[in-house]
């Protein structure tokens, strides 16, 4: 149905200075395929999205869709057959309410009354959206844009979807379900469906899988096919998915396994026939716990704190409802949740950002809303990383921006470069090389950076950070990752990492907070809280990778404990499952 | 200070409650409220402008808002008008052949009991105003409101101009005025976690403040613009022409009836404002 022929696209193609997006590109799609492209930040993909929406036009080559060019003269004709689902729904909804925005296609599309009627409603039907049908986009949780914003695309009936990087953005849960509905939509109204992704375990139960490196086609095939090739992907810095990789280390172990292994599922019904030495009783072997909660008054101490938005009038809504907890000095917190949790409420009322309506807060035994309370010195004890901080910054260059504290705290200047100094190298970035760059001419990930040490240059006491590693690419996420890893074992800081993933970062901690609806849910180690891996699925709490195989292996295996923290781990304890295999 | 600048300010907010006023037709209602604004300024004093007070206080009843929500978005109106009521109160010049007491008097500076009632009148007719526009936007959604005034503008596209086009622009820029409240909490936010104290410093001080803050809030703007242009041409959307409309708007008894009540109040208003000019 699509056909790509030699297509290379060159970004100002025009000007003097071209810049090659995609290189010689020749691909052809059935119709009904559900198709995931795969790469790097700058690899193509999204760039081919746009030549097969319509939006843009190659600069050689010739694509055709259904048996018509792309050309700009039959672009309304293909926009009609190619619908496009951006990463960020708030980008691409358009009317006020729901059932407009749905209309908004149809409409552009001319079609008459009765039959706009009823693609709408086919639309809300289909995406299940009929109980919000009226209800205003600004009042909607992202899930629920992220479906609209679908269903507006579907209402014009195109032959074929893309889905551009939708879950790079969005909280596991939302991602998991937004993959379920393109897997309907194809078995339902036989669409093709192209997903644009970085992440692998979201596409194994592809169609087929096309990667793409450097404007190139790198391979195309089944899912099977290339995780097979485990070893190519590698070399252009892409993985597979864990479940791939215990699967091979399982076979390296000689066990008879099959590659590759694709599914958890999967993995279970290749082991549970080896599975011969499976304990009776549940798991015998608990990890060490870490340390409890520490005697003493708390650094900060939240008793029966609660806040609602839009207090007093008729568009309120809960935010945190009664939440006890404490936080002592040097220690490393996670704070977890699904989404609408109160995770990000909780922390802006730490530090006075929003007053809570009742209960305290208290920090180093005092309210920080008695009367007379420095809040300004408590911001400065407090830091906060935002979500995406690379939005944040506001100066011309990266010494301007990270020098913003010391200069509002009128420092000399020798004390206020070597702040800058020291918070540029603890995260990454060598001062002389990155002092006069322009933000806006960074990375996302350098970008991110800079604001985690504009933070660090207020030499805070404590350093929150909310979702450090939401939004990027997996590359820029296990960068990220590993910086945040350093930060908190170097800098004796006391940390709180936010997130709604069990993920390294959240096994640094000491202590874990889950949040749910607003309130506290459960307290503990992380492997407390992964013995009660089914509760957390529930709340939508994401379960590392290797945390949710285990929690799949022990729905066939009932005594298999979900308390791993890692890929290691998780050989280990199947391997232990299957000593006898082993001899 | 409020970091939640969309529970203070409360104008152009659609409020989602279902009421009478909220089914009405919305050309009806922009007409309604043209027809109260216009009627209020034909009014000369308390006595004729008392049926247009009464159609105030009935659209706040039939509305089913809360009278606080509506009461706290008059604030910062309050507040300004406090600042210019003094200045109408002792400037005020009696009409020709009205013998003025002054309780005191100096240069051209009076205060008298007039001036007083005349201050008053004012700010009356000012919250009134005020409050028939917040009334239209608490219970009509943008997009009827669009839709209502793409109808009623459509004889000016005789005059070749692109009224589709121009109603478009306006939704789409409304749809962002959430948005970039939500942005600027947000910056500001980040901002006092940095220390800044919004709440501090003179004027110029503040407005220095605020710069920071304005740049990336319009750098992510017009980066948002530019993807929902992609967007809008990704969905078909190509100018007014050929495109048709899911929504009808269809006038029925109640939206006749409504009209006409506020229709024969406001007139009084306007008759006895200039007939008897009290």
């Amino acid at each position: 149905m699509i056909h790509v022929t030699n297509v290379s696209y060159d970004y100002n193609a025009d000007g003097s200075n071209p810049i090659r997006a995609l290189t010689d590109v020749s691909l052809s799609l059935q119709s009904g395929e559900l198709v995931a492209l795969l790469g790097h930040n700058g690899s193509g993909k999204s760039t081919l999205a746009k030549l097969l929406a319509a939006v843009m036009f190659p600069t050689h080559g010739h694509i055709s869709i259904g048996g018509t060019p792309v050309t700009e003269q039959t672009a309304l004709e293909i926009r009609r057959k190619v619908g496009l689902v951006f990463q960020r729904p708030d980008d691409q909804l358009i009317a006020n309410r729901v059932i407009d925005d749905i209309a908004f296609g149809p409409e552009n599309l001319g079609l008459p009354r009765d039959v706009i009627q009823q693609r709408v409603d086919h639309a809300i039907a289909t995406m299940e959206l009929e109980s919000i049908r009226t209800s205003q986009i600004s009042s909607l949780s992202g899930g629920e844009r992220q479906r609209v914003a679908i269903a507006g695309v579907l209402a014009m009936e195109p032959a074929c979807f893309i889905l551009d990087e939708p879950t790079t953005m969005i909280a596991p849960v939302l991602a998991r379900s937004l993959l379920r509905t393109a897997h309907t939509l194809r078995d339902r109204l036989g669409v093709s469906i192209i997903h644009i992704t970085h992440f692998m375990h979201e596409v194994t139960d592809f169609d087929r899988i096309v990667v793409m490196d450097g404007g190139r086609v790198l391979m195309d095939g089944t899912p099977k096919e290339i995780f097979g090739r485990s070893d190519e992907l590698s070399a252009v810095g892409l993985d597979v998915p864990l479940v791939t990789k215990v699967g091979r280390i399982l076979r390296s172990r000689d066990l008879s396994i099959a590659e590759p292994i694709l599914t958890a599922q999967e993995l279970c019904t290749a082991i549970l026939p080896l599975c011969t030495n499976v304990p009776s009783t549940a798991s015998a072997h608990p990890l060490p716990s870490g340390p409890r909660v520490p005697s003493g008054t708390p650094f900060i101490d939240v008793r029966n704190a609660s806040f609602s938005y839009m207090k007093d009038t008729p568009l309120e809504s809960t935010g945190i409802q009664d939440v006890t907890c404490h936080i002592h000095r040097g220690q490393i917190i996670a704070l977890l949740g699904g989404t609408q949790a109160g995770k990000s409420t909780l922390i802006e009322c730490l530090n006075g950002l929003r007053k809570i309506h009742s209960g305290q807060i208290l920090v180093d035994g005092t309210d920080i809303h008695s009367k007379g309370y420095d809040i300004g010195a408590l911001r400065d004890r407090i830091g906060i990383v935002f979500q995406q901080p690379e939005t944040q910054l506001f100066e011309e260059t990266v010494g301007k921006d990270v020098s913003f504290s010391p200069r509002r705290k009128k420092l000399s200047p020798d004390q206020s470069k070597a702040l800058v100094e020291n918070s540029l190298r603890a995260v990454g970035l060598d001062y002389q090389t990155f002092r006069l760059r322009y933000v806006y001419a960074l990375s996302g990930g350098q970008k991110r950076r800079v604001a985690i040490a504009g933070i660090l240059a207020g030499e805070p006491e404590v350093l929150i950070l909310d979702e450090p590693v939401a939004g990027l690419d997996p590359r820029g996420r296990a960068e990220l990752a590993t910086l945040v890893k350093r930060l908190a074992r170097e800098l004796h800081l006391t940390v709180m990492i936010v997130g709604n993933t069990i993920d390294e970062l959240a096994e640094l901690a000491d202590r874990a907070i889950v949040m749910h609806n607003g309130a506290v849910l459960l307290e503990g180690t992380i492997s407390d809280l992964l013995a009660q891996a089914d509760t957390l699925h529930a709340i939508g709490l994401e379960l590392s990778e290797a945390a949710e195989i285990a929690r799949v292996l022990k729905q066939h295996i009932p005594s298999f404990p979900t308390t791993v923290l890692d890929l290691e781990d998780l050989c280990e304890t199947i391997g232990r499952y299957c000593a006898q295999a082993k001899e | 200070m409020s970091l939640e600048f969309s529970r203070t300010v409360t104008f152009g907010q659609y409020i989602n409650v279902d009421s009478v006023v909220h089914r009405l037709d919305a050309r009806i209602k922009m007409l309604a409220v043209a027809c109260v604004m216009f009627c209020t300024f034909m009014t000369r004093g308390f006595v004729s402008i008392l049926p247009i007070l009464v159609i105030a206080v009935m659209i706040q009843i039939t509305t089913k808002i809360p009278i606080g929500y509506t009461v706290r978005g008059y604030r910062l109106l309050l507040r300004t008008m406090l600042f210019f009521i003094p200045f109408q109160i002792l400037f005020y010049r009696a009409p020709a052949g009205m013998v003025v007491e002054p309780y005191w008097q100096w240069w051209i500076l009076s205060l008298s009991w007039q001036g007083i009632i005349a201050g008053l009148y004012t700010l009356t007719r000012v919250i009134v105003l005020y409050h028939t526009i917040n009334m239209l936007m608490f219970t009509t959604t943008m997009i009827d409101l669009s839709d209502g005034a793409e109808i009623m503008f459509e004889p000016l596209k005789k005059l070749r101009i692109p009224v589709n086009e121009l109603v478009m622009t306006m939704t789409v820029a409304l749809k962002f005025v959430p948005l970039l409240i939500t942005e600027l909490e947000r910056l500001i936010r980040a901002q006092t976690a940095r220390g800044v104290r919004f709440d501090q410093g003179g004027v110029i001080e503040r407005t220095k403040k605020i710069v920071p803050v304005l740049i990336p809030l319009f750098v992510n703007a017009l980066n948002r613009a530019e993807v929902l242009i992609v967007a809008m041409n990704a969905r078909c959307y190509h100018g007014g022409d050929g495109r048709t409309k899911l929504r009808t708007m269809q006038i029925i008894g109640r939206d006749i009836f409504a009209l006409s009540i506020i229709l024969l109040l406001a007139s009084s208003a306007a008759y006895i404002g200039r007939t008897y000019g009290v």
